[in-house]
C-alpha cells in the first residue's frame, strides 16, 4: 500500500511528508478553496483514525530527527521540542512533570503542543505501568506488561514487593477490579499493621495527576479505591516505605 | 559498528569563544577540525556566513576533558594577528554525512558536502585532533601553519566535527516501527541522560562582543535569502496543482456517491503519490 510506503517514519520521502503534514496540521497556507480544504481535512482525519501510529510516528520522526529538522529548519524547529526523544525512550512515568508542563503550555507554544499531541497519540498507548519501590535512598524500578493482549487492564493481579524495600518482610500489592463499577481496589497483603503505617503509595496517571494513599487508611485491613475513569489510566505507582531512622 | 559524524551547530566566531558541552552521557571518540580557504570574491562564499573578528584574535585551541566525561572545546582569543593579516573566520552551513569507521582509520574521509570546493579542499583539510594528544594549549596559528601551511592572506572557513559511536536500535509505537542509530551511552535510572538523536548542543552562554563584530551585509543577505526547495514559487505552484487536480478527479469519479473511509484513503494516496513526483521522491 502506497500510504504505508510513503508515510513510514524515516528520512525517506521527506518533502512529500512535509507537504502532507503542512496540509493536515495547517503549517502553511495553500491557495485552495475552502470546500477543497474541507475535503482534505476530512481525508486526513480518516488517515489519522485508520493509521494512527503510522501518522503520528511519521510526524514524530519529522520533528525529532535532527537530520530532517535541519532540512527545513524554519518550519520544523519551532515545532520540535528538545525532549521529544523521551516519548520513544522513556516510560511516561519518568517524565510526568514534563507532561504537566506540556498541558499548561500547549496552547502557547508549538513545541509543547506537539510534545503533548504526540504524547497522547503515541506514548501513552503503550499501556504499561511503572512501579517504583522506594526505601530511603534505595530506589528500584519495575515495569509490568499487560496481563494479556487486547485487555484494557494494564495491571497485574498482584505485585510482590521486593523485601529489601520493606525491611526484609513479606508483603504484596493487590489489584482487583469491581466488575460493576469498574473501580479499582488496591490493597496490601501480608505485613504487620506497623509496617503498613509506614507505607505511602503515590499513584500517577497519564494525565499527569497524582493521588496519594496512606498506609494509615488500611493499617488494620481494607482497600484503597481508585475511581473507574482514573484507574484505567494509571501510569506509575510509587511505593514508599518511610522508616523513622 | 557504524559511526556518524556530524558538525557542531553553526557557530561563527563572533566573540572568539565557542564552547561545546554537548555530551551528556555521550563520549566522542574523535574531534575533527576542518579548515579550508575560501576566496571572498567568488560566488562560493554565499554558502557561508562570514564574520570578521576585530580586536584580540589569536585562537587558542584547547581540548579539555571535564569531570563526568563532558568534553569542552574552546577557542579563546588572545592576540590580534588574524585581523591585521586580514583573516576572516567562517562557519559553514550545516551538512550531514556519514562514513564508515574504517574510512576514518585509513584517513580516507570525504565529506558529503555541497560546498563547491569539496573535492579540492575538504579531503586535504581534515585533521583529526585527538583529545588525548593535546594536553597543552596549542595556538591555532601554529597549528594551522604547521598542519595546513596557511601562511597566505586569505579567508578561511572552519568546522568542528565530532565522532560518536552509534548502535542500531528500534523505536516502536504500536504497529509502527522505525530503525534508528543511537549514541552508545549508559542509561541511568530516571537520569536525564540524552541518548537521543540530537547530536549537538551549542553553548549560548558566551557574551557576544557587539563592538568587535562586523558582519558583511552582503553575505548575510545571501545566506538568508537562500530560498529553500519547499518555498520556491515553482514548487508552491506545482503542489497547488497536485492538490487541485487530485481533488477534482476525485470529485468527478465519486460524483454523488456516498463517500467512505476507503475513498478518502485513495484521495490521500493519490495526493502523496503526485507530491512525491513533484519532489522526485517516488
Amino acid at each position: 500500500m502506497k500510504i504505508k510506503k510513503i508515510l513510514q517514519p524515516s528520512c525517506d520521502h521527506f518533502y512529500t511528508k512535509l507537504e502532507l503534514f503542512s496540509l493536515s496540521e495547517n503549517w502553511r497556507s495553500y491557495d485552495i478553496s475552502s470546500a477543497e480544504n474541507k475535503l482534505l481535512i476530512k481525508a486526513f482525519n480518516t488517515i489519522k483514525s485508520q493509521h494512527p501510529f503510522l501518522y503520528y510516528h511519521s510526524l514524530y520522526h519529522l520533528l525529532s530527527c535532527p537530520f530532517c529538522v535541519e532540512k527545513e529548519y524554519q518550519i520544523l524547529s519551532e515545532r520540535s521540542h528538545s525532549k521529544l526523544w523521551y516519548l520513544a525512550d522513556k516510560h511516561p512515568g519518568e517524565y510526568l512533570d514534563l507532561v504537566r508542563q506540556a498541558q499548561t503550555n500547549e496552547n502557547k507554544d508549538l513545541r509543547w503542543y506537539y510534545f503533548y499531541l504526540l504524547y497522547k497519540n503515541l506514548a501513552i498507548k503503550r499501556g504499561t505501568v511503572l512501579f517504583l519501590w522506594v526505601h530511603g535512598n534505595n530506589i528500584s524500578q519495575q515495569t509490568c506488561q499487560r496481563r494479556a493482549a487486547g485487555t484494557t487492564d494494564n495491571l497485574p493481579p498482584n505485585m510482590a514487593i521486593p523485601s529489601q524495600f520493606i525491611g526484609g518482610k513479606n508483603m504484596s500489592l493487590h489489584f482487583e477490579w469491581d466488575s460493576i463499577t469498574q473501580e479499582l481496589y488496591m490493597s496490601l497483603r501480608g505485613g504487620s499493621a506497623k509496617l503498613r503505617l509506614a507505607i505511602v503509595v503515590h499513584v500517577s496517571f497519564f494525565s499527569g495527576e497524582q493521588q496519594t494513599f496512606s498506609g494509615k487508611e488500611i493499617a488494620v485491613g481494607g482497600v484503597w479505591t481508585i475511581e473507574a475513569n482514573r484507574a484505567k489510566n494509571i501510569c506509575r505507582i510509587d511505593f514508599i516505605y518511610n522508616t523513622e531512622d | 559498528m557504524r559511526t556518524y559524524i556530524r558538525r557542531l551547530k553553526n557557530c561563527g566566531l563572533q566573540s572568539g569563544y565557542i564552547g561545546t558541552t554537548a555530551f551528556k552521557g555521550v563520549i566522542p571518540t574523535k574531534i575533527f577540525l576542518c579548515i579550508w580557504p575560501t576566496d571572498p570574491n567568488i560566488k562560493n562564499r554565499a554558502y557561508f556566513s562570514i564574520r570578521k573578528i576585530a580586536g584580540n584574535n589569536i585562537f587558542v585551541l584547547q581540548t579539555t576533558v571535564e569531570h563526568r566525561g563532558h568534553y569542552v572545546l574552546k577557542f579563546d582569543k588572545t592576540a590580534n594577528i588574524f585581523d591585521s593579516e586580514g583573516f576572516f573566520w567562517t562557519a559553514a552551513k550545516g551538512h550531514n554525512f556519514q562514513i564508515e569507521t574504517k574510512d576514518i582509520e585509513n584517513n580516507q574521509v570525504f565529506f558529503c558536502c555541497d560546498h563547491i570546493n569539496k573535492n579540492r579542499f575538504f579531503l586535504d583539510m581534515l585533521q583529526v585532533i585527538s583529545a588525548e594528544n593535546h594536553n597543552e594549549d596549542v595556538s591555532l596559528v601554529d597549528y594551522l601553519q604547521k598542519t595546513f601551511n596557511v601562511r597566505d592572506k586569505n579567508t578561511y572557513g572552519f568546522a568542528i566535527y565530532l565522532q560518536v559511536d552509534f548502535k542500531r536500535d528500534k523505536i516502536q509505537f504500536g504497529n509502527s516501527c522505525e530503525e534508528v542509530y543511537r549514541f552508545v551511552s549508559p542509561r541511568f535510572f530516571l537520569g536525564d541522560i540524552n541518548i537521543s538523536a540530537l547530536l549537538y548542543e551549542y553553548n549560548k552562554d558566551y557574551q557576544a562582543q557587539t563592538n568587535s563584530t562586523t558582519v558583511d551585509p552582503k553575505v548575510i543577505e545571501q545566506t538568508h535569502s537562500d530560498v529553500g526547495k519547499v518555498d520556491s514559487i515553482e514548487t508552491r505552484q506545482s503542489v497547488r496543482d497536485v492538490l487541485k487536480n487530485c481533488i477534482s478527479s476525485f470529485l468527478n469519479e465519486k460524483h454523488q456517491q456516498q463517500l467512505n473511509d476507503d475513498d478518502y484513503t485513495c484521495l490521500v494516496e493519490d495526493i502523496l503519490e503526485n507530491l512525491s513526483k513533484v519532489y522526485h521522491e517516488n
